[in-house]
């Protein structure tokens, strides 16, 4: 039960997570997953427009409880604080290290203003694009929108590109 | 049904995701670098794998289901996910793991919902 608990979860349990997460959620409750949409709905008096509909038939909820995406919020931290928890056997531990690689390729004296500067162009990418890892990743590849398909390519491609420059030349 | 239980289903969705997440490995910047650059494919493979199999159930279960309404491409779509990458480079942190990490380094990720918010 060790390996379950204190080290990385093979591609096959992690998966099968993900999977039933996004599955679920949409079974039970009928809306998609998506964690981004949650940080702008959590906040944002005017929730994103309804978008014309390009799949059917169409589901359409009324929109969550502004709280309920906070509770949501809350407790993806408390799922991680859970499993930090489970690893340590029960220790807190922190840190502001981000380790060698950062180190090496970003660089640990500007560890804050390049997650500042990180941070901010996640959000805002996260935003303008319609959505994140989850939420066009997970959610809406599974489904094959067309959106998420050039999204998820999107990002994906950049990240790898940018990641084997920044590799080759530092 | 009430508010109250719609608290408590999605703290518990919340709480399992968050615990996957962190599990999978996505929530730590040496594995998201490993699977940037190729040199560990396993978080790639459970991401690939996740969606597949969300793919497949929604195969079968969306006919009747239906669908969550779906934005069309846009400009905005793509500038928005080329910064999203650049982003997610530098940070190892995409949204939901952000969310996860508080644990690890990472409470300055949060500086980015309020650019989340009003972009």
């Amino acid at each position: 039960m060790d390996w379950l608990l204190k080290e990385y979860w093979p591609w096959w349990l992690a998966a099968l997570g993900m999977g039933l997460v996004t599955v679920g959620l949409w079974i039970i409750e009928r809306r998609p997953l998506g964690v981004s949409g949650s940080f702008t709905r959590a906040v944002s008096r005017t929730p994103p427009a309804d978008p014309p509909p390009v799949l059917f038939p169409i589901v359409q909820k009324p929109p969550l409880p502004r709280t309920v995406h906070l509770t949501f919020m809350v407790a993806m931290a408390l799922g991680g604080f859970l499993s930090m928890m489970a690893a340590t056997g029960g220790e807190v531990h922190t840190t502001w290290k981000m380790g060698p690689t950062f180190a090496k390729l970003i660089g640990d004296g500007v560890t804050f203003p390049a997650l500042l500067v990180g941070g901010v162009l996640v959000g805002i990418g996260a935003r303008m694009a319609g959505g994140c890892t989850s939420g066009h990743g997970l959610s809406g590849c599974s489904r094959m929108t067309p959106n998420s398909l050039v999204s998820t390519m999107t990002f994906f491609g950049t990240a790898i590109v940018v990641s084997l420059i920044l590799a080759g030349v530092r | 049904m009430s508010d109250t239980g719609i608290h408590v289903r999605y703290a518990i969705y919340g709480t399992v995701f968050g615990f996957i997440l962190s599990r999978a490995g996505f929530t730590s910047w040496d594995e998201i670098h490993k699977m940037f650059v190729f040199s560990d494919l396993r978080l790639f493979i459970t991401f690939m794998m996740a969606t597949g199999m969300a793919m497949m159930v929604f195969m079968i279960v969306n006919k009747r289901l239906g669908h969550p309404p779906v934005r069309k491409v846009t400009k905005d779509t793509i500038i928005g996910s080329l910064l999203f990458g650049l982003g997610w480079v530098v940070t190892g942190a995409c949204p939901g793991a952000a969310l996860v990490m508080p644990a690890r380094a990472s409470s300055l990720r949060s500086s980015r919902s309020p650019a989340s918010c009003s972009g």
